[in-house]
């Protein structure tokens, strides 16, 4: 497939020592620039320290952390909860097809960050305005792909359980259901990370729990280190949610060919 | 036929939507203000002039991060389709930040680059790049094997097959690549405006303190405005030159 470019020309352990090099050379220019350019910003060997500190030894950051996956918890939720049978019902009738389409189009698209004002007059300081913020990042793309794998199933698949037998309304949806799964289940990888980073804005942009607390005073006391770790902390969950409802979806796919 | 179905459905949609819109505001009263206080604030916000100032402000600096995510954005995702040593290379810091809640690295930004244009243009760049360079990159390295010989039985070798069969062949993801890129630069230009209290982020901010909520909702929905025609306008462009294959972006 990937007879130009694609990192398949390379062997693995060349792979390696390129990736490796690629993140010396980020530590070093890092280094280099908070040892002469700017002495806010903290080098590399002092964020590690606090991000153990502050995790292992300490653990105000892993408090700060949960805290704020709770909230994302509850929100990917229920954007699982209302966005997989909503696309289901998108992809299976024309009418609600016809006027929801360029609404979800339109949601997907807009910065859901602006909501943050509104939803402090509608629903005050409250976790519940934080848990609608993490739901209104996550839930357009669990619509969006649950609609994009119920919507065209292929006839075999649809003619080969009507020949063994399952004509009825039931199977053909059983059969549709298992075509569209790893779709979903792309939405709500995509939908995994949405919500981390919806959590996130809402401990910036509502108001500061533990997590806003931590990255807005570290900001404002200039500890660039105490920032960094969190920063870093926050990616390794990002990347952890996404990595684990991946998993998931590699089990499942259905492959045609 | 089907679009007179399609717009059939859309009218009665919308006249549903508006009823159950009066209802509601009629109901709640003034934390939901209906269609016809709605349309008042949006009468009176125009005439103002503070929507447009600060719609002005937003879309200016939206387009100096989203320019600068282009030029940096095309040429290494090119780079990084070609050449597999680019590529793991460049990939090692694209997938790490591309994972980052760029959103948690507003305070740290804002030490660095201060509180001026480059500010605005570091965030914006920051959502902005990433998605374009992986839709750049998507496009050449997707290029059947197949499209090149056929390239090369026609006699398109050497540069040839660069200019008259890969680089067309990525056109498609090369516009999506700029219609994702422009939705996310909106959200990087409106998260740094909301941050520091400029442009949209300065009117909504202020409405939100004297729960102003019908105010608060014509911004947003100018926001939703300049988001969703932007990219209508990029699916116009990449309807006439990719037409022959839609991408569809995750």
């Amino acid at each position: 497939m990937t007879a130009i470019g694609g990192t398949s020309a390379l062997s693995e352990p060349t792979r390696w020592s390129v990736r490796a090099s690629a993140a010396t050379a980020a530590l070093g220019a890092w280094q280099v620039a908070a040892a002469t350019q700017n002495v806010l910003l903290a080098p590399p060997l002092a964020v590690a320290r606090v991000l153990v500190d502050e995790t292992l030894v300490r653990g105000t950051l892993l408090h700060a952390v949960a805290g704020a996956l709770t909230n994302a918890l509850i929100g990917y939720g229920l954007a699982l909860a209302v966005g997989v049978p909503l696309g289901a019902l998108i992809a299976f009738s024309t009418p609600v097809r016809h006027i929801l389409d360029p609404v979800v189009d339109a949601l997907y698209s807009t910065p859901i960050v602006a909501l943050a004002p509104v939803l402090i007059i509608w629903f005050g300081l409250s976790p519940v305005s934080k848990v609608i913020l993490v739901f209104t990042f996550a839930v357009f793309v669990v619509v969006i792909n649950t609609e994009a794998g119920f919507a065209n199933p292929p006839e075999g698949l649809l003619d080969a359980a009507d020949v063994y037998g399952g004509g009825n309304r039931f199977v053909r949806l059983r059969v549709r259901a298992r075509y569209a799964l790893p779709s979903v289940l792309t939405g709500a990888r995509l939908a995994a990370g949405r919500a981390v980073r919806g959590a996130v804005a809402a401990e910036l942009f509502l108001y500061a729990d533990a997590l806003g607390a931590y990255l807005i005073d570290s900001g404002s006391s200039f500890d660039t280190a105490r920032l960094l770790a969190g920063i870093v902390a926050l990616t390794l969950i990002g990347v952890l949610a996404v990595g684990s409802v991946g998993i998931v979806e590699r089990r499942v796919r259905y492959t045609e060919s | 036929m089907i679009s007179s179905a399609r717009r059939r459905h859309q009218a009665a949609g919308a006249l549903v939507a508006v009823i159950v819109w009066t209802i509601i505001g009629w109901r709640i009263g003034s934390a939901f203000p209906g269609p016809v206080k709605f349309l008042r604030a949006t009468v009176d916000l125009y005439r103002s002039g503070a929507l447009i100032d600060a719609l002005a402000g937003t879309a200016g600096r939206l387009a100096l991060g989203y320019g600068l995510a282009i030029i940096v954005a095309f040429p290494l995702g090119a780079a990084m389709g070609l050449s597999p040593w680019v590529d793991t290379f460049v990939d090692t810091y694209v997938t790490t930040l591309f994972v980052t809640s760029v959103a948690s690295l507003l305070p740290l930004l804002i030490l660095v680059a201060g509180t001026g244009v480059g500010f605005y243009l570091t965030v914006v760049f920051l959502f902005s790049v990433f998605h374009m360079l992986l839709l750049v990159r998507a496009g050449l390295t997707r290029v059947k094997p197949g499209t090149r010989d056929a390239g090369r039985v026609f006699g398109a070798t050497g540069w040839r097959s660069y200019v008259y069969v890969l680089l067309p062949a990525a056109l498609p993801h090369a516009v999506a690549a700029l219609r994702v890129g422009y939705n996310r630069a909106v959200k990087g230009a409106v998260v740094a405006e909301l941050w520091v209290y400029a442009g949209v982020g300065e009117l909504l901010h202020g409405y939100q303190r004297f729960s102003q909520i019908s105010s608060a909702l014509v911004v947003i929905a100018h926001v939703m405005l300049l988001a969703v025609l932007g990219a209508r306008l990029l699916r116009l462009v990449e309807r006439r030159y990719a037409g022959w294959r839609e991408v569809t972006v995750q």
